[in-house]
């Protein structure tokens, strides 16, 4: 099997705040492996965007503080580096040009008072080392890959002249313009409506197929995950509980929380019923609960189980689907070794 | 709504038109009013209003019209560039404070809140006397003494009105940032790989365009009035050069003795320059506020 191209190491993410230490992100362990996507899922505040962040430092410090943990990233036929390490230099080096991002807020990830050329044409111009009539054919060919009409007169257009949909089209050519092996998704498409959310995800799709990047989608839509994922890493209060082939956790989950999240979920040609919630809230970061940190929600949280003392591992339930709860159905089944290592992908 | 907007527009283009009238008169008679403003004759002093002096003579027999033509100039000169110096130094300081943050933000807001408490006349007294004779060692060294002691006097006043006056613009400039910098576009940028120092130069300040010129176009009329009121009492600019500030300070003495037996209204010297002072001040105001309207997205 082929090197992971992005491997997250029990990264541990604390922020300082005036009521406390937030641990928003707590032992996460991730695996990203060239051409696939990896869908990561979870409610807010689970340490999803954090996770990103951290990948390329970008979390303010102050009050974040990379706690613990290594994030592996090995271009191709290099020995893996800690990005985590990386001084800044060296980041601004990888951010953009190896590893890029596009954000939730359409409306607001574009510079304002720049034409969508010049802002493009500044990323090209950063990274790559062409002049700026070549930059500029590299840019328009960006926005026709993104399935924007006329760009050569479209790269003269403000930001606000327009939308959302073509902002975010504009943010993916971005993105995407100097080539990187990893896009890093931040729940791209919540901000639109949900045909032109269709269109960017077939976009991003085909663009994966065409260049074979990978790509760390993050969402909390489990359709969305379903898909366009190959692997799907379900987070709860910053932990990863469930991973694995979108397949296996889909037909299978093993964590309760997935299970809740499935049963929470309408579905269609299915008999009306009321759906299930999960009972509860999401805890405060701030102040986690002992032992698992999902066992006060849990239905299957049964006494006698150490739930409420240690937090349980990830284990491989079955083979390559792991989940960390003490009492998982497959626990029998599986090898249930304790998953010291990290996981790595189900197929590639 | 609509007709707020427009009544809006009236007072903006009177406004612009008013501004441009005066200044425009102002600086090109320049050559003419520079070489007359001082012309004194003895034979015509307290000449009210009429054919040989447009706007009547002072008690050197000095012409009223020239006086007011150049001390418009002058005021408007140091007013610009006042605002000017002030715009610079609130940007940056104000800027910087609000990107760095923290503890360098605390600091720098701190030093501004100090000055802010300091009354404002006596800032600008200490700077005069500290930077005058500095100036007119410097400026000596190019022009003559006399003409060095004359602009010397001035650039002293226009840097201790300019440098008095960025706390303001320095706590608006501030306040935008500390907004702008939360903006998902900044963290973009980084995430592009864009270092801070280039966000800072080509994402933020760009950003602040807009509030930068409307405050800038506001605060000219304030260093324009701090000017004349600083003339006004004597501190400002030196006589014979005249500023609408002095002009009306020597029109108030001539009515000092007003209501003694035998005493006579020579209301010309003080009425010219004050009218010429509250038009100009009220077109920059009015200029100011539609530009606002004009350039701040929260109006539009």
């Amino acid at each position: 099997m082929t090197e992971p191209l992005l491997r997250i190491e029990d990264l541990a993410v604390n922020f300082d705040t005036p009521s406390g230490v937030v641990k928003a992100v707590n032992g996460v362990h991730l695996s990203i492996y060239p051409g696939q996507t990896l869908g990561v899922v979870g409610e807010s505040g689970c340490g999803k965007s954090v996770s990103a962040l951290s990948t390329l430092q970008l979390v303010p410090t102050p009050p974040g503080c990379y706690e613990r943990g290594k994030i592996w990233w090995s271009a191709k036929g290099e020995p893996p580096v800690d990005l985590l390490t990386q001084t800044e230099k060296q980041m601004q080096s990888i951010r953009g040009n190896d590893i890029a991002m596009i954000f939730q807020e359409p409306m607001t990830s574009l510079n304002p008072v720049y034409t969508v050329g010049e802002q493009i044409l500044e990323a090209i111009l950063l990274h790559q080392a062409v002049g700026r009539a070549q930059a500029i054919e590299i840019a328009v060919t960006a926005l026709e890959d993104v399935g924007i009409a006329d760009a050569r007169s479209r790269l003269k257009t403000y930001p606000h002249q327009l939308s959302g949909g073509m902002r975010q089209r504009v943010m993916i050519a971005m993105a995407l313009a100097c080539q990187p092996k990893l896009l890093l998704a931040d729940e791209p498409t919540t901000a639109l409506d949900v045909t032109i959310q269709a269109q960017i995800l077939e976009l991003l799709r085909e663009l994966q197929i065409k260049r074979g990047m990978s790509i760390m989608l993050i969402t909390h839509d489990l359709g969305v995950v379903a898909q366009n994922a190959d692997v799907v890493a379900v987070m709860y209060a910053g932990r990863v509980v469930e991973y694995g082939s979108v397949h296996d956790v889909f037909d299978r989950p093993q964590h309760p929380y997935t299970r809740g999240l499935f049963d929470s979920m309408p579905r269609l040609g299915e008999e009306k019923h009321r759906l299930r919630t999960i009972e509860g809230n999401v805890p405060d970061p701030g102040n986690l609960p002992s032992g698992c940190p999902f066992h006060p929600r849990c239905r299957d949280w049964q006494e006698d189980v150490q739930c409420a003392q240690a937090v349980p591992p990830l284990q491989e339930v079955f083979p390559r689907h792991w989940a960390a709860c003490w009492h998982g159905t497959g626990c029998d089944q599986g090898n249930a070794s304790l998953a010291d290592i990290p996981p790595v992908s189900t197929t590639a | 709504m609509q007709k707020v907007r427009r009544s809006n527009w009236k007072t903006g283009s009177l406004g612009w038109m008013t501004l441009v009238v005066i200044v425009g008169a102002c600086v090109v008679t320049l050559p003419w009013s520079l070489d007359r403003y001082d012309v004194q004759d003895y034979e015509q002093v307290f000449q009210s209003p009429g054919q040989l002096y447009w706007l009547g003579s002072d008690e050197l027999g000095r012409s009223l019209g020239w006086r007011c033509l150049l001390g418009g100039a002058i005021s408007m000169g140091i007013g610009l560039a006042a605002a000017g110096i002030s715009v610079g130094l609130g940007v940056v300081w104000g800027a910087t404070a609000g990107y760095l943050g923290g503890r360098v933000d605390a600091v720098m807001m701190r030093i501004v809140d100090i000055l802010y408490g300091l009354p404002y006349i006596l800032l600008v007294v200490l700077l005069n006397l500290a930077l005058t004779p500095a100036f007119t060692r410097l400026i000596g060294m190019v022009f003559s003494e006399d003409t060095a002691r004359h602009v010397a006097g001035l650039v002293t006043l226009l840097v201790a009105i300019g440098g008095v006056s960025w706390l303001t613009l320095a706590r608006v400039i501030r306040g935008q940032v500390l907004s702008l910098r939360e903006q998902p576009f900044l963290e973009a940028a980084r995430a592009c790989g864009i270092g801070p120092v280039r966000t800072f130069w080509f994402h933020l300040l760009p950003n602040l365009v807009g509030p930068t010129i409307v405050y800038g176009t506001l605060s000219v009329p304030g260093a324009v009035l701090a000017e004349s009121f600083l003339s006004f009492l004597g501190i400002g600019v030196q006589p014979p050069l005249p500023s609408w500030g002095n002009l009306a300070a020597q029109g108030t003495a001539q009515l000092a003795n007003l209501g003694l037996p035998g005493t006579v209204v020579r209301w010309w010297l003080l009425l010219w320059p004050c009218v010429l002072l509250g038009a100009t001040l009220m077109a920059l105001n009015f200029f100011g506020d539609r530009l606002r309207d004009k350039l701040d997205p929260k109006t539009r």
